[in-house]
């Protein structure tokens, strides 16, 4: 059963990044999740499936949302949960990542949940630790959970994934979010086109299946999904781009911009907006802005990648039960 | 592994009767059809939940409410390994039960342990009244203290034995099975 | 005795077959099938780190490195602590081979600026009476074109040539890869093309107003090599070398973001691969060094982002050098060549070490020592062949050796 969740002939032990990951995959995690949506409506939030698992929330990188997002959707399996981030972790005393790593595996976790600044961490981490490994974001690369729920996000509102057509607008050089995006939506068929100031559109992305645009305007003509990218404050100083006004004027989704688009077509951000930087308030507020959606879908997701990361942890384990066993369950009534 | 056909426990004439005795049992059991919810269990209790709600509404003019349950997250083996993990749909009416007699539907009853799974995920949704037990063929072989309080049949089995409900919703043809499980002899041998 | 055993001499450009007279005459055993007899080799550039990061290599373990790679003289860098900017350093340096008695010599290579900080000239008379035959920027490229003029004029002064990096600093500011499509996959800070051509170009336009001796080292880019063509071609004196990783790994080498594929400059494309091994084939490039950089296992250990660059890769020379051969497609003389007569001709040296005789397989005495001396490496390709090396007796055979120096 697992072997349909291996991603590119690696093991679903881990979830490290869409890159290679197959569309039977993807759909399998959204499906999933739709079932764990119905259980975070109901009054009990709970499930026992990962009662006794330890997830350590391992924060290098500060997020209060991701982070969030994360132990809520472990709370909701009954798994139990610990959190650090750099204030409360050794490594703002020089201590490196894998001396830092190695002392939370001590703790015997199951399932290390990663965000660092450095890209490739997740991977270093996976290869020298024992325990699963859930990128939540490393450096410029991969943020897969967020690409999931924006997907999720998709699929709920059009019903369906493959042709529609996307524009992701931004900073998409240092975004890792648009790069698991643009894996994930290319793996699931749709048509995806990146818009940004010429500073911030890395070379050769093109080879990653999507067309490349460096103004927002014919890249927003009659796209179904309209995703804008955060602009980071702090990079405004690595003079990628003269200002916040600027910015504003020639490559954040206005009205005008928007109009171009189709007329049902739902914007996304993944948040934090900066509200008349990249997007104007009425539209961050508007009918067609499903930010907020991306937010509950997000526990969603994450918790059927917990789900299916754990239980391929366990089938790595050999705990499960035997195949004679096996053969008794699969015809147990019950 | 090889499945072989013992022989023919309902045929589906003998299925149709049951499925009718089983209504009428159940509305007995209950204090009307406002309250009463008949949860299926995912998978093979489903199709079956829907039949019975059919039966009741020939018997009554009336359907009662209807819902299935999926019970993967709350199986005990779950911190093993599931061998199935991926989570079918749950479906309760109204989100709620508090109050209700709910009736449990499965098609066959052996361990004891999938209803156990499901009575937990049930009482996640609220309290219930009282919650009864519909099952198309009890086994035996329990494990955990469990009990049907509405048999469509009964019979007795043992380890190399498999009971399969081949429902026509599932494209079966609509009989109850009962298979022995023959180990293929090793080679060289006879 | 092996039958396929091949007789090299570089500097005459042939291949010949290997006798037992030979042998005996060289000083190796003549029972031994070796592959190769060849001149012990040059490396013209390894990065020793001591005196000041002992805890990586001390220089007995680098001379040590380099018996075992059947090479007999090897040019070190000057970025130790203190930088090798006067005569009390690289005395220090040169002595730290004869600790091991292991019959190789170091000749380190000046820095061209005091403290390689490029703001003063280093004392290169000084450095020249004291026994140096190069002097360089250590790696870190000159940015200031001011001063580039003036240390290149400097050394021209004592015919002293001057190898530099070939690289704009700002536009390889935090990059960990060649830029294109592979580096925006996996998330790497990209690095222009542009960065390595306009230092080539830059160095070749100083070396035409200073008339200057000047080596660039590493070339590792397509786009590189054709500038120093260009540069060449306009009739600047300048010569290249690349270093032995960026002929063996490739960009690709990094999703696994593992930090023993971390060098700098990054591994580049597989396209340039084949062009910088084309380059060598046909003597666009002068010479081939390793680039050698022994760091802590621990430094290797880490995000790649900040794992220490380098591979120590001096031990494990012929395995390398024979797996290059085999996937580039490159004859062995001419990866000899690069590590002898290029070297020779820049360091203007006249006279050579003894014979070395390359074998099948490792010792089992030294499996252990270079196992521990591998720390720093990639697994070399599972089916990689390996060679050890045996040494001839010193002050043999001339007749090996030609005339064309």
């Amino acid at each position: 059963m697992m072997q349909s969740l291996k991603k590119g002939g690696g093991s679903f032990r881990h979830l490290l990044g869409l890159d290679g990951v197959p569309v039977e995959t993807i759909e399998l995690i959204l499906d999933q999740a739709v079932h764990m949506k119905d259980i975070m409506a109901r009054p009990f939030k709970k499930v026992p499936a990962m009662r006794g698992t330890t997830v350590v929330n391992f924060f290098v990188e500060p997020s209060t949302r991701t982070r969030t997002s994360f132990s809520l959707a472990e709370k909701h399996l009954s798994a139990d949960t610990v959190s650090f981030s750099p204030s409360t972790s050794s490594l703002s005393k020089g201590e490196t990542l894998l001396d830092t790593a190695r002392n939370l595996e001590a703790m015997q976790p199951d399932i290390l949940v990663i965000r660092h600044h450095a890209t490739g961490a997740p991977h270093f981490l996976a290869r020298a630790l024992n325990c699963s490994v859930v990128n939540a974001g490393d450096g410029i690369h991969e943020h897969p959970t967020q690409a999931l729920l924006d997907l999720f996000t998709i699929r709920e509102n059009k019903g369906k994934l493959a042709g529609l057509k996307v524009v992701i607008a931004g900073d998409i050089a240092h975004s890792r979010v648009a790069r698991s995006g643009i894996f994930g939506m290319v793996s699931c068929g749709m048509d995806v086109r990146v818009a940004g100031p010429r500073t911030m559109l890395p070379k050769g992305i093109e080879s990653l299946g999507v067309k490349v645009f460096d103004r927002l305007e014919p890249a927003v003509e009659g796209t179904d999904v309209v995703m804008m990218l955060r602009i980071q404050r702090e990079r405004l100083g690595e003079a990628l781009f003269p200002s916040a006004r600027e910015y504003f004027r020639f490559f954040g989704l206005t009205p005008d911009v928007l109009a171009l688009a189709d007329k049902d077509a739902i914007v996304m951000h993944p948040g934090p907006i900066n509200r008349c930087v990249e997007i104007d308030h009425d539209i961050a507020d508007g009918p067609r802005s499903v930010i907020l959606d991306q937010v509950t879908n997000g526990i969603a997701v994450r918790m059927a990648v917990l789900h299916l990361v754990n239980q391929a942890r366990l089938e790595a384990l050999g705990l499960g039960v035997s195949v004679t066993a096996q053969a008794k369950t699969t015809e147990e009534g019950s | 592994m090889q499945l072989v056909s013992e022989r023919i426990l309902l045929d589906s004439t003998a299925l149709g009767r049951v499925v009718r005795r089983m209504a009428v049992e159940s509305l007995e059991r209950s204090e009307g059809l406002d309250d009463l919810v008949l949860v299926g269990i995912h998978t093979g209790g489903v199709h079956l939940c829907e039949r019975i709600a059919d039966a009741i509404e020939e018997v009554e003019g009336e359907r009662p409410a209807t819902g299935r349950i999926d019970i993967t997250l709350y199986r005990d083996d779950a911190f093993l390994g599931l061998p199935r993990p991926i989570i079918g749909e749950t479906r309760i009416p109204d989100d709620s039960i508090a109050g209700k007699t709910v009736m449990l539907v499965d098609d066959v009853l052996f361990t004891g342990r999938t209803v156990r799974a499901a009575l937990d995920a049930l009482l996640d949704f609220g309290r219930p009244s009282k919650i009864l037990l519909a099952v198309l063929v009890d086994r035996g072989r329990r494990e955990l203290p469990i009990q049907a309080d509405i048999i469509g049949s009964n019979v007795t089995t043992g380890p190399m034995h498999v009971v399969e409900a081949e429902l026509r919703e599932s494209g079966g043809t609509d009989q109850v099975v009962l298979y022995k499980r023959k180990v293929e002899p090793p080679e060289g041998e006879a | 005795m092996s039958d396929s055993g091949l007789l090299l001499d570089p500097f005459k450009g042939t291949t010949g077959k290997i006798s037992s007279g030979l042998c005996s005459e060289l000083g190796l055993d003549a029972e031994t099938p070796f592959r190769y007899v060849v001149p012990s080799l040059v490396d013209l550039v390894a990065f020793p780190q001591e005196p000041g990061n002992e805890h990586r290599e001390t220089l007995a373990d680098l001379a040590r490195a380099a018996q075992l790679g059947g090479v007999g003289l090897v040019g070190l860098m000057p970025d130790v602590i203190p930088v090798a900017d006067h005569d009390g350093v690289i005395r220090t340096l040169r002595d730290g081979a004869k600790t091991g008695a292991t019959g190789i010599e170091f000749i380190p290579h000046g820095a061209l600026s005091v403290g390689l900080l490029h703001e003063d000239i280093a004392p290169m008379g000084e450095l020249k009476a004291a026994g140096v035959r190069m002097v360089t920027d250590g790696g870190r490229p000159i940015q200031n074109t001011g001063f580039m003029r003036r240390i290149l004029e400097y050394a021209r002064n004592f015919e002293l040539p001057v190898l530099m990096r070939p690289m704009d600093s700002y536009l390889s500011a935090g990059g960990l890869a060649p830029e294109g499509p592979a580096a925006t996959r996996y998330g790497l800070p990209p690095i222009p093309d542009a960065s390595e051509r306009l230092g080539v170009l830059r160095a070749g336009e100083m070396a035409l107003l200073t008339d200057a001796d000047v080596v660039l080292f590493p070339i590792v880019t397509e786009q590189g090599l054709d500038a120093l063509e260009a540069v060449r071609s306009r009739g600047a004196r300048v010569r290249a070398g690349t270093a032995l990783p960026y002929l063996i790994w490739n960009v690709h080498h990094m999703q696994s973001y593992d930090g023993l594929y971390r060098v700098d400059p990054p591994l580049s494309r597989p396209s340039d691969v084949q062009a910088l091994a084309q380059a060598v084939r046909n003597g666009t490039l002068d010479f081939v060094a390793s680039g050698h950089r022994a760091v802590n296992a621990s430094e290797k250990e880490t995000e790649l982002p900040i794992a220490e660059p380098g591979m120590a890769s001096l031990a494990h020379l012929w395995s390398l050098l024979q797996q290059i051969s085999a996937e580039q497609e490159i004859p062995v003389l001419d990866l000899v060549k690069c590590m002898t007569v290029g070297p020779a001709q820049i360091l203007g040296l006249d006279s050579w070490g003894p014979q070395v005789g390359v074998v099948d397989g490792i010792p089992p005495e030294i499996v252990g020592e270079l196992q521990g001396m591998a720390r720093n490496m990639p697994d070399f390709g599972v089916d990689t062949q390996r060679l050890s090396v045996q040494w001839g007796s010193s002050g043999s055979s001339i007749a090996i050796m030609g005339a064309a120096l």
